[in-house]
């Protein structure tokens, strides 16, 4: 049996998920909603956290905030973090400009997470 | 000085500020100007990169700068808001004039029919906390650290201890950790930690750093630059207990300590500050005890989520025009009255005629209580001053018509 502690929202669930070990179905109680279920299903296989950082800009002093589009598998975190300090963007860019795909080889890209020019 | 008459003045153009003057401009308010002492309008949500923002309100999950962006966004929609960046709003007065002071255009003067109050708050400093010690180099506040970091791109330190366990101070153990900076430990005073239980996971459980609950900082160490704290246990009085002392070596301590609302303004304008909670009294649409000056968001009350500010800021501006409307409320609001195991509630007075949603923050974590707001009773399993009950408070439940609403947590159940 584990207990996790819900993060999809400020609620913060307590979830006990039964077996988790054992193949076929895992049996996920304490949760309030649909997303934690799943949040459950994920974080017993293979946990994931969305990333986000700054990045430098072209000939700027200023920095772009950045995110995953997606969450990242945890275990990937400080390697994409070593490509994130590598990147330089070009102006301007939107919310939701991809910056980097499939940052560090994994499945989820590097987007903005503001409107600069 | 140049002088220009406007209907509403927005003073910060934070979460709040935004929120209220868009709403005021679609209740068809003409003249507003909304100030802003930075360059760009967002507040402190433009330093916030993180994401977790706007579940409730956007239903979806948004960092700060997104969350800004859509509000940002909306302005656009109504040119009666001219926003005024890089203009500090230095005094304002009980007759609602306004003194702004900016770089190109000197002092300006502005009259105005009604003002919104949405400064936010402030951290407390080392100072507040009379930690002894040296005065080295090297000890901030967790947002000072998050402005350099996300800003400004610049490292606070090498190895750090964080003072106090909100969700700011948790924040930036993620964020320091992930720019290969140590965070040695985080302490917590209390017996518990005042953030949320989920940055507790995501944040330090993630990354196997420390959480001492029941310690703190007791001393300072280090002359140019600071090279370790001393930290110690405390007892049931929160004091510590000297012989249990250790050294935890680091060049930084960040300091997440709690804010306050930062009310200088309100104060000249002459609006009365709530004892507590540091903002002003309220009634159940934001407004002051100054006629037609309001408030809202983190000045008000510091709230956990931003959602809940944008939704306050909505009620604010809505409230604002309904008052350059004429729509003077002349109902009689009543006072709550604070009781057992309640820190504080905003707003401090109901309307009789409309439902009021309260925000609630106990004194200390209880299980199975019961909320009572007069008549009114809610059960929960668990409550912590951590996390603000919202509670909807409907005025018809109420027999007759009281001096005095008791709000209070007890642990009987109810009836």
């Amino acid at each position: 049996m584990t207990k996790l502690t819900c993060i999809v929202c400020p609620l913060g669930c307590q979830i006990t998920v039964a077996d988790p070990k054992m193949s076929g179905e895992l049996h996920i109680t304490g949760h309030r909603c649909v997303r934690g279920r799943t949040y459950a299903q994920t974080e017993i296989t293979t946990p994931r956290r969305v990333l986000t950082a700054v990045v430098a800009i072209e000939n700027s002093p200023r920095l772009l905030p950045v995110k995953t589009d997606r969450p990242l598998p945890k275990e990937l975190l400080f390697t994409a973090m070593e490509e994130v300090k590598g990147i330089r963007v070009k102006l301007p860019v939107k919310v939701g400009t991809v910056l980097r795909a499939n940052l560090a080889g994994s499945d989820v890209n590097l987007v903005a997470s503001k409107n600069m020019a | 000085m140049r002088r220009s008459r406007i209907d509403l003045a927005v003073i910060g153009a934070g979460p709040a500020g935004l929120a209220a003057a868009i709403a005021a401009a679609k209740a068809g308010v003409g003249r507003i100007a909304l100030f802003e002492r930075q360059t760009e309008p967002g507040g402190i949500l433009q330093q916030c990169i993180h994401n977790g923002f706007g579940l409730y309100y956007f239903r979806e999950e948004l960092t700060g700068p997104e969350y800004a962006q859509r509000f940002i966004d909306r302005l656009t929609d109504y040119p009666q808001i001219h926003l005024q960046t890089a203009s500090t709003v230095v005094k304002i007065t009980p007759q609602r004039e306004i003194y702004v002071v900016n770089e190109q255009t000197g002092i300006r003067y502005y009259q105005a029919k009604a003002i919104i109050l949405a400064m936010g708050c402030r951290e407390r400093p080392r100072g507040a906390l009379k930690i002894p010690g040296t005065r080295p180099a090297g000890i901030f506040t967790a947002g000072t650290v998050q402005q350099l970091m996300n800003i400004y791109g610049l490292a606070p330190g090498k190895e750090a201890v964080i003072l106090g366990s909100g969700d700011i101070g948790l924040i930036m153990a993620r964020r320091l950790t992930l720019e290969g900076i140590k965070v040695r430990a985080v302490v917590e005073i209390l017996p518990y930690s005042t953030g949320l239980k989920r940055n507790l996971v995501q944040c330090l459980e993630d990354f196997s750093i420390p959480l001492y609950l029941r310690h703190t900082v007791t001393r300072i160490n280090g002359e140019k630059r600071l090279t370790s704290v001393t930290v110690a246990p405390v007892n049931q009085d929160l004091q510590p207990i000297k012989e249990q002392a250790f050294t935890l070596p680091c060049d930084t301590l960040i300091l997440s300590v709690g804010l306050i609302p930062e009310n200088e303004l309100s104060l000249m304008a002459g609006v009365e500050l709530d004892p507590v909670t540091k903002g002003p009294l309220l009634t159940s649409t934001y407004q002051t005890t100054v006629p037609g000056i309001f408030a809202c968001g983190n000045v008000a009350h510091v709230h956990d989520l931003v959602d809940d500010v944008s939704i306050e800021g909505e009620i604010t501006g809505q409230a604002a025009a309904a008052f350059l409307n004429g729509e003077s409320p002349t109902e009689p609001y009543i006072p709550l009255r604070t009781g057992r195991n309640i820190r504080t509630v905003v707003p401090q007075y109901v309307s009789l005629s409309n439902t009021t949603t309260l925000y609630i923050r106990p004194l200390f974590p209880e299980e199975d209580v019961t909320l009572k707001v007069g008549p009114a009773t809610r059960r929960f399993k668990a409550v912590t001053p951590g996390e603000t009950i919202r509670f909807r408070f409907d005025p018809t439940q109420l027999k007759s018509k009281p001096e005095k609403i008791p709000v209070s947590l007890e642990v009987e159940t109810c009836d």
